[in-house]
Order: C-alpha cells, then structure tokens, then sequence
C-alpha cells in the first residue's frame, strides 16, 4: 500500500493542506510546530476514524484534540494505491459521531466502493489502530530511550515494561494463592470454618436434644424434692408434739431410766451368775450334793491326818528266826534247853502275836488306805464331773463350791427381785406404749433425722439449679443453632463466590500464558527471521539475534552483546531494523508506511549517512515518511 | 363467614445471611409479632377459622421458645380454629409440649365443617369430595403446574371438584387464578418478608365466603425492596452511588433495600461493592449491592488487535464458559494486564 496523496480541509492546526507523497521516501524538513504529528494522525484517522470519542480528557478524544482551530469542515481526504487499484478515503466529521460521514471512492471510475468498508484501516492492514500506531510510528522520544526489544512489549503488552507478562503473571498467582494454597488461603480459611460449624451445629443438636432427658431427670427431682419435704413436715410435727409434751416425756424418760436401771440391775444379777455357773459343766450342784462331797472332803481329810502305816514284819520275823535260833540253840544246847525253848515258845508267841498284830494292822492300815483312795477317787470324780476347772486341793474346791453356791442364791435372788420389779414396774407404768413412742421420737432423734431430710432437700435443689442451668442453656443453645446455620449459609455462600472467583482467576492466568505462546508463534519467529536481514539495512556484516526474551544480542568485536551495550545512535539504527522486522512480520496483507519523525538526531553523521544511505537502496517496499526540523539530518 | 388464608410464615428461621446477628434476631421477634397480629385482627373481626397453608415453621427443630410462643398465641385465642396443613419445610415438627386443641393439624381429605363452609386439607387428589351445595375450601402447598410431584398442584385434577377456593401455600410471592367457572386458587404468599427475595408488600388473604370476595391485608412490619440499577453509562463509584440515592430516596428507612447493578462498565471502572453499600448501610434495616454488571466488551474490536491482550480476549471468547465465569475471567485477565491488583 502507498499513499498518494492527502488533502486536509480543516484538522487541528493544519488547514487547506495538501501534499503529494513520493512512493519511497518523503521528508519533511520543517520547524517545530508545524503539524507534524497532526499530519500523521490525520493520515491514521483517515484510514481507522477518530478515536477515544468518548473520553472527556483531550488527549485522549482525537474529536476534540483536532478539532479545527480555525472552524471549518472538519476532516479531508487520502489518496492511497493498493493491489495496483487507486482509492480515496473521504472522511468528515461533526461535533458528534451523528455528523460523521464516509466515502471511499474508487479513482479511476470515480465512484464509489464498496471495496472497503469504513473500518478500512483493519480490513486493509489486518491489524487494528493501536497496533497500527505502535507499528508505523517511530518517534524521536522513542529513539532516544530506545530499548529495543521494549518495543515488542509495547507492541505486545501494552507497556514499555518489558516484564509485563511476567507482571501479569505473578499478580494472578498472589491473589490465586490468596484464594488457595495448600493449608492456606480464603477458600481454605472457609471450608475450615464450615467444618467447625457444622461441627458445632451437630453438637447443638445434640445437646438440645438432651432437654427431653433434662427435664425428665428435673421432674423426678421435684418428686423427690416433694416427698422430702412431706416427710419433713411430719418429722416437724413430732418436732413440735414432743416439744408440747417434754414434761411429760420427761416423767416418761425418768421411768424408763428407772426400769432400765432395775433392768441393768437385773442384767448385773443375771451376768454374776452367770461368770458362776460358767466354772460348773452342768450347773451348780444342790446343797445337798455339795454337802455330800464336803463331807467326803472332810473323811478324806480325816483320813489324810490319820496315820495308819502298814508295819513291816521284821520284828515277829526277827523273833521268828530268833525263836528258831532259839530253838535250835535249844537242841544244840541242852543246857538251856528249857530256857531255848521257853524262849522259843515265847518268841514263837510273840513273833506269832506280832505277826498277826502286824498283819491285822496292816490289813486294817490297807483298807484304811484303800477306803482313802476309793474316796479321793470318788472325790475327785465329783469335782471333774461338776467342775470345768478344779483345785487339787479339795478343801479349796468346797470352799468354792460353797462360796459359788451361796453367791449364787444370792445373785439369783437378787436377779429375780430386780427382774421381777422391771416386769411389774414396767407393766404398771405401760411403758410398752409411751416408752415406745417417746423412744422414736426423742427431740434429739428427730433433730437429726430432720437435718438429714434438710440436707437432701438441699442437695436436690442444687442438681435442680444445675439442670434448670443446663435446660437455660439449651434455649440459648436453640438460638446459637440458629446463628450457626445462619453463618453456615453466609459461608456456603462465600466459599461458592471465592470458588467461582478462584477457578476465574487460575483460567485467566492459563489463557494468558497461551496467549504469549500464541503470538510468539505467529509473530515473533517472523520477526526474528527478519531481524538479520533488516539490521543489515542499517548495519554492515553484522550478526545479531533475537533470543526469547527479545534481547537484541549483536556480535561486536567477536563478542556477544546486549543492544544495550551500544550507542544510542547504534540502538536507533537497531530498532529501525527491528519496526521493519514488525512490519513484515505483522502487517501480512498489505505493507504499511512508516513514519520516522525525528528519529536520528542522536546519530553520528557517519551512522546517519550509512544508514540513511542504506534506506534509499533499500529493496524495502515500505513507504517512508520522514520529519526532521533540522537540515543536517535531511537525506 | 370470614376465614384467613395465611401460610409460609417460617418462623425459626435463620433468615438471610447479609443480616449481622443481631438484625436476624430483630427480624424474627417482629415475624413472630406479624403472626400474633394476625391473631389479633382475627380475633377483633370475628373470624373463626385461620387456615395455614404450610410451612408454618421453616425447619423440623423448631426452638422451644418458638413453639412456646405459638402454642401460647394459639390456646389464649381457643375460639378460633387454626387448620394447619403441614409444608415441605415442617412436615416432621417434634413438638415438645401437646398442641392445643384449636391447632388442627388437617390430614389428606378430612374434612371440618363452619355452617355450610367445608375445609378439607388435600394431599391426593383422590380423597377430594366436596358437597355441591357447601362453601368448599381445598388447602394445599404446592406450585401450580402439570406434573403429579408432592409439592405440585395439578389443576386439572381440581377442576370440577365443587372447589369455590383453593387455599396455596409454598409460592412466597402472592398470586391468583381460576381454578374453573366456579373456584379461584390463592397464592397468600409469606405473611412478612424475611429478607431478600420476598419483596414488596406481604399478608394474607381475607377470604369472605358469603360474597365470595378475596382480599389481600398487607401485615409486612418490614418491606424488602429491590432496585435495579443499569451501570452502562456510568463512569465511577461516585456516580453509581449517586444513581443510587437517586433511586432510594423515598424508600422508607425501615425497609430491607437491595440495589442491583446490571449493564455493562468499562474495564477501567474498578467498582467497589463495599465503598457503594457504605454510603447507605446506615440509612435502611438493611442494605445490600448484588453486582449483575458484566465488563464491557466488544470481541469485535479485538479481532485485529496483535497485543497479548487483545489475543487474551479472543482465547476468552472462544472458550465456553458461562457469561458469569467469562466475565470474572476478562475483569482478572485485564486487571492482570493492566497491572492492578486483581479486582475478583
């Protein structure tokens, strides 16, 4: 596409304008404040209209920036060629969208077409105006803070910042983390939150349903409570009718006491007899018994002072023998024959009366014995059969016997006086009725028992506060429940909401990425193929890429450098290599021009003639539209 | 006689959730309050008879302090009968005292006679059986529609079915039709609003069965109201808060006012829902933004456009995704690109 030719009726600054365009290169040596830029603008909004018409800052509505300052009809006309086919664009416009007009009209019949509509400019160069402009216009400000390859961030990013996509990135990435990170995040914070709800929402429930057992266990407590108090009532009316009749109880008492002590006294008698009777087997013998054995002990006794030794039979055997010595002396002496024999015979005698004295002693000594024994056997028999334990001496033991026998007439008399006094007495006093009832209700019996019953009755009024508490409790916990759902359903909502915004959020960061992948794909493998060849426009035999990050890496001096590294006169020449490498790469169905306004100021006039030199030859079939306001750098 | 046909009053419920606590807890006091109203203007005008059309209570457990407070309203009046059809949100109530006597709960085709008005509960359409010659009330809750589900109401099952009204319930906003020539059917719609999505004016229906004249008796101690509000042209918060009291001004203060945004906004529009509710929270019971509005986007006009953004868009337009997630995904993708803090 080459512009022919553009006549400006009335635009910003420039009026009653009209210029005929070379094909190649147009230079347009002119002061400062000619119209430059209102010239290209025209020239851009004759091909894709006035833009930001509805912006209320200046700048940014193209109606009102180039609004004609001298009044007029606002607008013109572009000549341009394409495809070997000549048009004209026609535009006005009014204070309004409403009183814009459009023609396009076909120059070599002079009628119009319908070849293109009036989006021209993107139906002819297939891009739109923003891409347009950042295409086709290389301003002087942009040359001096060239960094090359910040122009394909503008291109593609929007901005000069060269990290924008990266920018993009992170910032989708923090508020994606936001949302959700592992054990972090809103989303994470909510469903946590639901949990401890819900959670809290089952304990209520639970809770609320104990009521039902609450109350049963308080109903029963009042039972008792009412039961207690019935029973404290009558312990209290005892209270009250033994206090009226203390006096009397206390006559009553007296004769009880009296009755217990004939009673006690009784009961003494009874146990006296008792430690007696527990030394005899079979109980105390009778007094005729006990005398019976007295007088056995006292025969014995009787018989144990009484000596009666058994002899021996030595004498009337010693006089025996005697007497035979005598007689046989008697034979052998015959002198004293006489004598021997009276001898004899009186010794015979006598040993003979001797004998028979000692025998019949002996025979009454040994049944004297033998009756002893047979007594004290007889005696002893007694005493084991009557006592438990018994005294060898026998003495001892009648003394005992006596002693026990008269005790225990005595303690058995005494024992039936007190027991028979008791049995009148009580009988005489019906201590079976009063004595009864005073005992069950004594005043200090019932005071305990009333304490008893008032401690119970305590201790079930406390339970009944603590469950009344509890049942409280629970028409809060009723309200609490509801509160819980109400935040369950708060936050069922936010965490649908932060879901939906998160699954947003991850989508658009993944749409970007593949987005960057896609125009790289379709733009900047071209650019970069180009890159080379362009910067031979400008540069001689140099060699230089683009890597993927877009760095313009140039060899020089057999190393690799930066653009950056290079002049800025160098960056400029660069980046006119690199718009050239856009414009082939971008502008697919017809080449634009450019517009170089003021771009070599900062080069050397060696670089400047080198290159400029290079873009008259160059094979380049790209228009050239060049402003400078300074003659040293026409070309 | 005169009969009031009232129903979805929800009481117990946990009511809307951009109430704050303490506002759940006003709101349910003066619900309770409405029923006990309508009790009382039953009782000043001599009507015997208050039909529930189900969902008397919004859930199965119900607090004591509820069912206490409804149980005393409901016995302190025995002369009036309060036939209540049980709902979908109160079909299994455990109650926990006895229900008094005059709360009837009715049962599928029993009926109860008033004179010559028959009232009869319908869960199934085989047990209508109405005498010609009686003021017949059908009470259901249910949707007017042709299917046979629980909580359906199929006209043409009662048609021709001697029904002179047909009691709805289970429909919260009011509404009435025909049944055939001789019966009409009544929405009563909540007796009081219980927040957002029960706007406008609520009541119950004053059914006079003489003159066979139906009229709504508004009972809202609150009204919700909503307000649409289109953002197209609107270029900030500033404005769009001034839109909106443009809108609001005559609304009472007591009412429940949600605003919603709807149109479309340029993507350098960084709406704040928060600041916008600010300016108004203190002025109404309560007051909510829901934001409908859906970034401005032309997919036309970035056909040709060969920045990142403009390829960000065309990949967004040919995915399939609902025009809500599209647009969170255009308001985070441009907000990524124009590097400010991700607005969703």
């Amino acid at each position: 596409m080459k512009i022919q030719k553009c006549y400006i009726e009335n635009f910003g600054n420039l009026s009653n304008f009209s210029y005929d365009f070379d094909e190649k290169i147009n230079i347009f040596e002119e002061k400062n404040g000619y119209g430059k830029s209102t010239l290209c603008a025209f020239i851009k909004v004759m091909f894709y209209g006035l833009q930001g018409v509805k912006a209320r800052n200046i700048n940014e509505n193209e109606r009102k920036m180039y609004l004609p300052w001298q009044g007029g009809n606002f607008g013109g006309y572009l000549d341009f060629i394409t495809e070997q086919k000549s048009y004209r664009i026609q535009r006005y416009f009014g204070e309004t969208a409403k009183g814009d007009s459009f023609s396009l009209i076909d120059l070599l019949t002079g009628e119009i077409s319908g070849d293109f509509t009036e989006n021209i400019g993107e139906e002819l160069f297939g891009i739109d105006v923003n891409g347009f402009e950042k295409c086709t216009y290389y301003t002087a400000l942009s040359a001096e803070k060239s960094v090359p390859s910040s122009i394909l961030s503008k291109l593609f990013d929007d901005s000069d910042n060269v990290n924008a996509l990266d920018n993009a990135i992170k910032r989708l990435e923090k508020r994606e983390k936001q949302y959700q990170s592992a054990r972090s995040g809103e989303i994470f914070d909510i469903k946590n939150k639901l949990v401890l709800l819900q959670n809290d929402e089952v304990e209520l429930k639970e809770r609320i349903k104990q009521a039902d057992e609450l109350k049963k266990s308080l109903n029963s407590l009042k039972a008792q409570k009412k039961e207690l108090e019935a029973k404290l009532e009558v312990v209290r009316k005892d209270i009250t009718a033994s206090s009226k009749s203390d006096a009397q109880n206390a006559i009553v008492t007296e004769k009880i006491k009296h009755h217990s002590m004939l009673v006690q006294k009784a009961n003494d008698s009874k146990d006296a007899l008792d430690n007696i009777l527990k030394k005899y087997k079979n109980g105390l013998p009778n007094e005729e018994k006990i005398s019976e054995i007295a007088s056995m002990v006292e025969r014995i006794k009787q018989a144990n002072s009484t000596e009666f030794k058994t002899k021996g039979f030595v004498l009337p055997i010693v006089l025996a023998v005697l007497s035979l010595v005598l007689l046989i002396v008697s034979f052998a002496v015959k002198s004293i024959f006489i004598y021997s024999i009276i001898a004899f015979v009186l010794m015979a005698i006598i040993s003979t009366i001797l004998f028979v004295v000692t025998n019949s002693s002996n025979k009454k000594a040994n049944q004297f014995l033998a009756e002893k024994d047979s007594l004290n056997n007889e005696i002893e028999s007694e005493f084991s059969s009557i006592f438990v334990t018994y005294d060898d001496d026998f003495d001892d033991n009648i003394k005992t016997l006596n002693k026990d026998f008269y005790e225990y007439q005595a303690e058995k008399k005494k024992y039936d006086e007190y027991s028979a006094q008791a049995n009148e007495y009580y009988n005489a006093e019906k201590l079976g009725e009063k004595g009864e009832s005073v005992t069950k209700s004594s005043s200090d019996e019932l005071a305990i028992k009333e304490k008893q019953i008032l401690k119970s009755i305590n201790d079930i009024s406390y339970q009944g506060i603590s469950l009344k508490k509890d049942l409280e409790n629970i028409s809060s916990f009723e309200e609490k429940l509801l509160e819980i759902r109400r935040e369950i359903t708060v936050n069922e909502e936010r965490l649908k909401l932060a879901q939906e915004n998160y699954n947003a959020i991850v989508i658009a960061k993944e749409l970007i990425i593949n987005s960057n992948k896609n125009l790289s794909y379709k733009y900047k493998e071209k650019i970069n193929n180009n890159f080379v060849e362009n910067l031979n426009l400008v540069f001689d035999n140099c060699e230089a890429f683009l890597d993927d990050k877009f760095e313009v890496k140039i060899t020089k001096l057999g190393q690799l450098r930066e653009a950056n590294r290079f002049s800025s006169g160098q960056r400029t020449a660069i980046e006119l290599a690199l718009r050239f490498s856009i414009i082939d790469a971008i502008f697919e169905k017809e080449k634009p021009f450019i517009v170089l306004d003021d771009i070599f100021n900062n080069l050397d006039d060696e670089t400047f003639k080198t290159v400029t030199e290079k873009l008259k030859n160059s094979s380049k079939n790209i228009q050239i539209i060049y402003f400078t306001c300074s003659k040293s750098r026409v070309f | 006689m005169k009969i009031i046909h009232t129903g979805d009053i929800h009481l117990n419920s946990p009511l809307e959730s951009s109430f704050t606590a303490q506002k759940a807890k006003i709101r349910n006091n003066e619900i309770m309050n409405t029923f006990k109203k309508t009790v009382e203007f039953a009782k000043d005008n001599g009507i015997k008879v208050v039909i529930i059309a189900g969902d008397l209570f919004d859930c199965n457990d119900i607090s004591r302090k509820t069912e206490q407070f409804v149980f005393d309203v409901v016995s302190s009046n025995s002369d009036i009968d309060f036939l209540y059809l049980l709902g979908n949100h109160d079909d299994n109530v455990k109650y926990n005292a006895k229900l008094p006597d005059n709360l009837i709960i009715l049962k599928d085709g029993e009926k109860h006679f008033y004179d010559n008005v028959c009232v009869c509960g319908i869960e199934s359409y085989n047990n209508i059986d109405f005498a010609a010659d009686n003021y017949n009330i059908a009470v259901m809750h249910g949707e007017i529609s042709n299917g046979y589900g629980k909580y359906e109401v199929n006209l043409k099952e009662l048609q021709n079915k001697n029904i002179d009204y047909l009691a709805l319930g289970h429909i919260h906003k009011g509404g009435n039709g025909k049944i055939d020539d001789k019966g009409v059917y009544f929405y009563c719609g909540v007796l009081d609003s219980r927040g957002y999505g029960e706007y406008d004016k609520h009541g119950f229906i004053l059914v006079d069965t003489d003159s066979k004249k139906y009229d709504f008796v508004c009972m809202s101690s609150r009204i919700a109201r909503k307000i649409e509000l289109d953002i197209t042209d609107l270029k900030s918060n500033l404005e769009i808060v001034n839109a909106i009291e443009e809108k609001v001004k005559n609304i009472e203060e007591s009412s429940i006012v949600k605003v919603v945004l709807t149109g479309s906004f340029d993507e350098d529009l960084l709406k704040d829902i928060k600041y916008i509710e600010q300016n108004f929270e203190d002025r109404f019971f309560n007051f909510k933004v829901e934001d409908n509005s859906v970034i401005k986007i032309d997919f036309d006009s970035y056909k040709n456009d060969i920045s990142l953004k403009g390829e960000f868009v065309r990949q967004v337009q040919n995915g399939e995704y609902s025009d809500e997630m599209l647009n969170k995904i255009l308001i985070a993708g441009f907000d990524a690109l124009n590097n400010e803090e991700i607005s969703i």
